[in-house]
């Protein structure tokens, strides 16, 4: 499916690019759609082609040495997947798999080499993303190397907190639902482990794990707990307000 | 200006037209840190591209606890100062600190821009030098996500290792076991203590005229566990 300038326009990394900088992609560019599960970017080959979501989520995934899998980072409509694709060559361990259904402008390499040479903002679009992408990725691997795994999972909640109202005092609902497995896996730690402290955060009043809209976080509570890099301190902020407002 | 000599030899620049070398160099400086010198300081945004020509410096942060953690060791042929291509001018909570003698060259952001340009060669370089760096973080991430300390000080000495063989081979810049537990994660005791599991094991030497000796190889069958190292997500 070929890809519309109005389409561009609104992709995040590519909407400040000139029109006809834009106008160049949307005649090499494909819209293209895909299912859950699918591998967007395959093991083991450097990627082929850049993708920017525009629906949907996907997973960047490894394999941990004693076999588990853990996702790396989480992509979200207006993120760019596959920025090495640049690379001319790249010993890829990690794949890209769609976490739900979705949609994706796709870009080849040999397509994004061949504008890049006319128009190199988009290749500027391309190098702030991938710093952007660092600047992420160093935060996340702070957090797992030095934080516990009550923090580890705050800082993932408030990530995920929908953006309308989550400077507030009160429950949000995640922007994109997420399993506990999925949340175990990015946090890296097991699966019935982070249950009990998803229930530990309840009882502090920073979650709210049954309501009708799915699992509700209260920003506020969980950026203390962040803040403090430890549940037990940042309970003793709030003195005796530690039960949770569902009860 | 610099002589454009001086980036010759430069890995991400290797292939780049002659016209857009010189132009690159006529723009940058020769700068040096000496060790615990910052080249790029907390929170204050990144001011220039940093090429590394020589030494070793440390991307650091500080956990609320007040742990310091190594997050990246930018070596020779490393580009540091990324976030200078980010429109918010973001803080960062991050510092850059040279743990041995720094020599690079520095190119302002503004020449940086202005020079990609006219020549998407130099952009396209510098693309890629991050991209290698986000795979290198993402595999850190990774390591730093298994749960054993083994295995994450394995990864590190096999990063570090000069070379790949079954010989025992020192490493291509010198850690001290303070360096390598801020850098994965653990107590420096604790990482003393696994250094000395792994000397039991054959994989180490912790005490030679040329310091720390590691065998690649068996690091390797070690850190995989004795099967492949890629395997399909399911």
């Amino acid at each position: 499916m070929t890809v519309s300038v109005e389409t561009l326009s609104a992709s995040g990394p590519l909407a400040d690019l000139s029109g006809p900088t834009r106008q160049a992609i949307a005649e090499y560019a494909r819209e293209i759609e895909f299912r859950s599960g699918e591998r967007l970017i395959p093991l083991g080959q450097p990627p082929q082609r850049l993708l920017i979501l525009t629906e949907g989520l996907a997973k960047l995934v490894g394999i941990s040495i004693n076999g588990q899998e853990r996702i790396l980072c989480i992509y979200r409509p207006h993120d760019m997947v596959g920025p090495s694709v640049v690379m001319d060559s790249l010993e890829n361990e990690h794949e890209v798999a769609a976490m739900s259904s979705g949609r994706a402008l796709a870009l080849s390499r040999r397509d994004l080499l061949i504008i890049g040479r006319s128009h190199p903002s988009l290749i500027m679009a391309l190098a702030r993303e991938v710093s952007r992408q660092l600047v992420a990725m160093t935060a996340r691997v702070m957090t797992a190397t030095s934080a516990e795994v009550p923090v580890r999972l705050s800082q993932l909640l408030l990530d995920f907190a929908d953006g309308h109202g989550a400077d507030g005092e009160g429950f949000v609902p995640l922007a994109h639902p997420l399993t506990h497995e999925s949340m175990a896996q990015i946090i890296g730690a097991s699966r019935p482990h982070t249950s009990t402290v998803l229930r530990d955060l309840e009882g502090r009043g920073a979650v709210q794990r049954r309501s009708g809209r799915g699992l509700l976080v209260r920003p506020s509570r969980l950026q203390t707990i962040v803040d403090y890099g430890d549940l037990g301190a940042a309970a003793s902020t709030y003195g005796s307000e530690t039960l949770p407002l569902s009860a | 200006m610099i002589a454009p000599g001086l980036l010759d030899g430069f890995p991400a620049l290797t292939g780049l037209p002659a016209a857009a070398r010189d132009d690159l160099a006529a723009v940058a400086r020769f700068v040096e840190y000496a060790p615990g010198e910052r080249l790029v300081p907390l929170i204050r945004p990144p001011q220039q591209l940093l090429f590394i020509l020589a030494g070793l410096a440390k991307l650091v942060g500080v956990s609320v606890n007040g742990v310091e953690r190594i997050i990246y060791v930018f070596r020779p042929g490393d580009i540091a100062g990324s976030r200078i291509l980010l429109e918010e001018s973001a803080e960062a909570s991050y510092e850059i600190v040279a743990m041995r003698p720094v020599q690079a060259v520095a190119v302002a952001r503004h020449d940086f821009v202005r020079l990609g340009e006219d020549h998407s060669e130099l952009l396209m370089a510098v693309t890629k030098a991050f991209s290698r760096r986000l795979t290198a973080l993402t595999d850190r991430m990774l390591a730093a996500m298994s749960e054993e300390v083994r295995v994450r000080l394995g990864q590190l000495l096999i990063d570090f290792a000069e070379d790949d063989g079954d010989e025992l081979v020192p490493l291509s810049y010198p850690l001290t076991h303070e360096a390598m537990a801020q850098i994965i994660g653990a107590s420096r005791p604790h990482t003393s203590t696994v250094l000395r599991d792994l000397e039991q094991m054959g994989l180490v030497l912790r005490r030679s005229e040329r310091g720390l000796l590691v065998r690649p190889a068996g690091l390797t069958q070690m850190v995989r566990g004795g099967g492949p190292r890629i395997r399909r997500a399911g």
